[in-house]
């Protein structure tokens, strides 16, 4: 049918659009980059699905984070407690600049930050990777995550602190392991 | 933030699928829409549908001048706007082509105008489905919810435009979106008689009282300063500027509104039974009528009375609106009572509730009648 192949194409440039950033988010919670190529397509393949069935969607960008947030969380819960980014490394071999990083230097510094993000708890690392690395405002997290946007600005202030105090411990110690 | 941090921090959003990465999940997607197509048929309205997606993403490209022909040419809009929820084009409704307005929305005068105007759209969609007996639970808190939020974000526009003394313009909204409001809970509330289904009234009535004080607290600083000015019109003191154009204003919105529904009379005249279109005519007729009295009164420097009547022939010339929408779109007749002229209207403790100067007697305002009348209907 003319009209599928054309609501296909349409779909394909919201995955154009977003799809970096989708997977983005779910790389920095994740800290699998195989892994986090998997949950954007799922976030995607299930936003067509709701949508499809006539469900009502109010923001796509908005939808497709909180569909993204809902697989990472069932990420946790089907990975084992033990999970680690150090168990990580060791199983994959961490490679947070891939191959489309082109200094060592930039390599470095995300592995870093990686390393910082992965020490946070969980209720800060969100807040954090959706205000800093996606760039959304706190009030649109609060409402992505329904939260007061005070909580989320405190959140992210708290943890932003721990990221900026776990770099300049890194930085005085670059040999220091993180617990 | 320190400089380091703020570098690596920049650098993480560099970070990017690859191109064969990219294109291998094109792949797969692609294939998983042919395996999954649309399950309704949208038939001829799909190209709706793709237009309004192509707006939203060359919203972020384009200049807004291509952006607004585009969004403004053809029936796209139109046709997206007639759905309700259930409908296959109603998630495009929402949510592109609601947005697509909010992108050329930049004043707070205009977004809480839109604001207002979405949420009421929501009861108007609400009415629709009740009329047609589908306005199931879920629907129903749905559109609560979109109700509420569309008000939350009025609200903060309001908020800001008092903050920027744009009283009057604050003002404005309020008085139209309360002589709107007024009418939807009357039909509202018949539907629900009608349908031995009271909650339906009373569950977004009650939305409705929840957040009534929206637009009031803005009418009630507004009607505290005509309160005392009218005081000062009878000591022979001029009353203040906005006073006026506050009743000026309202007139001007009611005449507005009348000339609207008049227009949607003529066009759907010949579709509409005998007793609607007397029901129509005659609430346009009420309508009509106040306003040129309104009219009279502000001649007679009456500012007060001239905002009451003005606002009153809003409401009905409102309702007589909701009656050619609701036939519109589902073909089906709504028979409400006969359009109440000030007389009628709802009274708590005896005194009238709709939307009016305050009286000076009492020194109450605008926002604790409208919250009154609304808790009163909600009594069904």
């Amino acid at each position: 049918m003319p009209g599928q192949d054309r609501m296909q194409k349409l779909f394909m440039r919201a995955y154009e659009q977003h799809s970096d950033a989708i997977f983005r988010h779910c790389y920095f919670r994740i800290s699998d980059r195989e892994r986090a190529q998997e949950l954007m397509q799922d976030t995607f393949t299930k936003t067509w699905d709701y949508l499809i069935k006539g469900n009502d969607v109010e923001n796509l960008r908005a939808f497709l984070y909180q569909t993204a947030r809902n697989l990472v969380i069932d990420e946790y819960r089907r990975r084992k407690p033990e999970a680690s980014l150090e168990k990580l490394q060791e199983e994959k071999g961490f490679d947070p600049a891939s191959n489309d990083h082109k200094h060592i230097g930039e390599s470095f510094d995300l592995e870093v930050l990686k390393e910082a993000l992965d020490v946070l708890e969980e209720e800060y690392r969100e807040v954090v990777t959706l205000r800093y690395i996606d760039g959304l405002k706190p009030r649109q997290i609060a409402k992505l995550l329904d939260q007061s946007p005070n909580l989320v600005s405190v959140r992210i202030h708290r943890g932003i602190a721990k990221v900026r105090q776990h770099l300049e411990k890194k930085e005085q110690d670059p040999n220091e392991q993180t617990a | 933030m320190n400089k380091q941090l703020k570098k690596i921090l920049k650098k993480s959003r560099q970070i990017n699928l690859t191109r064969q990465e990219k294109e291998a999940g094109k792949a797969v997607l692609a294939a998983h829409m042919r395996a999954n197509p649309v399950r309704e048929n949208t038939s001829g309205r799909l190209w709706i549908l793709q237009r309004l997606f192509i707006n939203q993403y060359l919203a972020k490209t384009m200049p807004i001048a291509v952006l607004l022909i585009i969004a403004l040419s053809g029936g796209a809009s139109l046709a997206a706007q007639g759905t309700e929820p259930g409908d296959a084009l109603y998630p495009v409704k929402v949510s592109v082509n609601e947005q697509v307005r909010g992108w050329f929305t930049f004043s707070d005068e205009a977004k809480a105008e839109l604001m207002t105007d979405l949420a009421l759209s929501r009861l108007e969609e609400a009415e629709i489905l009740a009329t047609e007996g589908k306005l199931d639970s879920k629907t129903q808190a749905k559109l609560e919810q979109r109700f509420a939020q569309k008000i939350e974000a009025a609200r903060s526009a309001m908020a800001r435009l008092t903050a920027n003394g744009k009283v009057d313009a604050a003002t404005a909204i309020t008085a139209n979106f309360e002589a709107e409001l007024a009418a939807h809970e009357q039909v509202l509330a018949h539907l629900g008689q009608n349908q031995g289904n009271h909650s339906l009234a009373a569950r977004v009535s009650n939305q409705i009282a929840g957040t009534a004080a929206l637009p009031s607290e803005v009418a009630m600083d507004d009607a505290s300063t005509m309160m005392v000015e009218q005081e000062s019109t009878t000591s022979g003191v001029s009353p203040a500027g906005h006073v006026i154009s506050a009743a000026e204003g309202k007139i001007k919105a009611a005449g507005n509104k009348i000339e609207e529904v008049e227009k949607l009379l003529d066009r759907k005249n010949e579709k509409l039974s005998a007793e609607l279109k007397f029901s129509v005519e005659n609430r346009l007729k009420v309508a009509k009528e106040l306003h040129t009295e309104a009219r009279a009164q502000f001649a007679a420097d009456v500012y007060g009375e001239a905002f009451t009547l003005a606002q009153e022939a809003h409401r009905v010339a409102q309702e007589a609106k909701i009656i050619l929408v609701i036939q519109n779109e589902t073909k089906i007749d709504i028979n409400l009572p006969e359009a109440g002229r000030l007389p009628d209207m709802p009274t708590v403790d005896g005194r009238r509730v709709q939307p009016s100067p305050p009286d000076a007697d009492t020194g109450s305002g605008v926002s604790g009648q409208v919250q009154g009348a609304v808790n009163a209907q909600i009594n069904l």
